[in-house]
């Protein structure tokens, strides 16, 4: 077969395959690969062409298809084609570290210069970098790098002021969860990280207490709480606090059984002997020392009471049963607190 | 030779069996000429004193509360967190002081005590200065509280219980 030959059908495959070939460059190409002598052993290769070519002339026919679907059968490389593949699946030719090296040797400036602006070349590599650049090239790639950081900044001011609370929910649903707060397969560790927590986060009661008793005492309070003044509440506030607790109808029956418990006391201590007692060791209670808890029915009686200058107190039981309040008021301020 | 008698005396009255050591051997170490009761205990109660902070806010009622809850409607506070309790035994003859918030103390002292109900004097104190100075009778297992004392714009309830 001559180079020219070969030329002029090649040139005719391609208007064929770009659907431009005419019905006289069909049977041209027809003809010549007839006598082509490589493919005068290719029957089927020839007929395939022919069919594809016989098809209309308005559109590209399937020749890339049909071709090599007749070499595949009748040139015998599908014998090298396996090779190849074989040779691919083993992994024996690494092909990964050859374009990798072909790809640095071809980039090795654009790379080392990248390098150079990401900061990630040792001192050595980048003074000696450095010293074959310009310094309108070092100028400008310094101008890039403070570009850069603004740009992250400006990014990761815009970032934190976009609330992505709900943007979970939305991914969820395009991902096809049908509930956010559950994702599949995080079971297991869901569940030993709740058993962890769990033991993790179990107070003794005595814990408890200091732990709560620490928390507020670092809570920030506001020294200067007021109530919202009412005409009433105004009213009131102008009055001392006994005065406002003695004009409370059951601080009389209160004083009464105040007063009478005094008197009992009184009788109570006539009748009892004095008894010397020697503390010689302690009488241990029966009951351990364990969290008390309120009694619904609580009797507590006030035998004596002294106050402190500016002090005064009023005493309150809501109901029969009820723990009995001694109300004080500290009297080192002018709002009364009770 | 005066002084020998009684020598002599505490040297033959000392000397005894192994069985003798026991129950009076308490007595046998007290010295001599003391008389002293054999159950010469002295009185003792379990108190526990609670503090709570009263404040306005968010409407709050610490579970320990849970028994005092309905009684806290007069007060005009709406949030109530325990901030610590305290317990002791409370001994005839020795006063116990519980240090609270605000630099104050309580100071308790057991007067008497039977099968049915305790004395308690209890005092309180701030920088030094007593502000009250009161004797109760507390049933036994019943509670008193006394409120008032302010603390971070807020009051302090102090629930007392005495057990034994």
């Amino acid at each position: 077969m001559s180079t020219d030959t070969m030329d002029l059908l090649d040139v005719l495959l391609m208007r064929v395959l770009d659907g431009e070939a005419t019905h006289d460059e069909r049977a041209k190409l027809l003809k010549l690969a007839d006598a082509e002598p490589r493919l005068v052993e290719m029957k089927e290769l020839r007929s395939r062409l022919r069919e594809a070519l016989s098809e209309r002339a308005s559109e590209a026919p399937e020749v890339v298809a049909e071709v090599l679907a007749a070499l595949v059968i009748d040139d015998g490389w599908a014998e090298t084609a396996d090779l190849l593949r074989s040779e691919l699946e083993v992994g024996s030719i690494d092909m990964v570290e050859q374009v990798m090296d072909s790809l640095e040797v071809g980039c090795e400036p654009a790379v080392r210069i990248s390098a150079l602006h990401d900061g990630e070349l040792d001192p050595a590599e980048r003074i000696e970098l450095a010293q074959t650049l310009s310094r309108s090239a070092i100028m400008d790639m310094t101008d890039w790098a403070d570009n850069g950081r603004h740009l992250r900044e400006a990014l990761s001011a815009e970032v934190s002021a976009v609330d992505l609370t709900d943007i979970w929910g939305l991914v969820a649903v395009r991902v096809g969860l049908t509930n956010p707060e559950e994702v599949p397969g995080w079971e297991p560790i869901a569940d030993e990280l709740r058993e962890a927590l769990r033991e993790a986060a179990t107070l003794t009661a005595q814990d408890e207490v200091a732990l709560t008793a620490a928390v507020m005492n670092s809570l920030p309070r506001d020294e200067s709480i007021e109530d919202e003044p009412t005409e009433v509440s105004a009213s009131l506030d102008e009055q001392p606090a006994w005065i406002r607790w003695a004009s409370k109808p059951w601080i009389i029956p209160i004083i009464l059984v105040a007063l009478f418990a005094i008197y009992q006391n009184r009788d109570l201590k006539e009748e009892q002997p004095e008894v010397q007692e020697t503390v010689a060791a302690v009488e241990e209670p029966s009951s351990p020392i364990e969290a008390f808890v309120i009694a619904s029915h609580n009797q507590v009686l006030i035998e004596d009471l002294a106050l402190g200058d500016e002090v005064t107190v009023a005493v309150f039981q809501a109901e029969d049963g009820a723990p009995l309040f001694l109300l004080i008021d500290e009297g080192d301020e002018e709002e009364a607190t009770l | 030779m005066n002084g020998l008698l009684p020598l002599l005396a505490a040297l033959t009255l000392g000397v005894g069996t192994p069985a003798d050591v026991g129950p009076t051997t308490m007595i046998s170490q007290q010295p001599k000429g003391n008389k002293v009761k054999a159950k010469a205990k002295a009185p003792a109660v379990n108190v526990q004193l609670m503090v709570v902070h009263a404040s306005e806010g968010e409407a709050y009622v610490d579970p320990q509360l849970e028994r005092l809850e309905k009684h806290l409607q007069f007060l005009r506070y709406d949030n109530y967190r325990v901030l610590d309790v305290h317990r002791s035994p409370v001994v005839k003859g020795k006063t116990t002081t519980f240090a609270i918030e605000g630099g104050r103390k309580v100071s308790i002292d057991l007067l008497e005590k039977n099968k049915e109900e305790v004395r308690l004097r209890v005092q309180m104190f701030k920088d030094g200065k007593k502000l009250v100075d009161t004797t109760v009778r507390v049933k036994r297992g019943s509670t008193f509280v006394v409120a008032g004392p302010k603390h971070k714009g807020g009051i302090l309830l102090l629930p007392i219980t005495a057990n034994y």
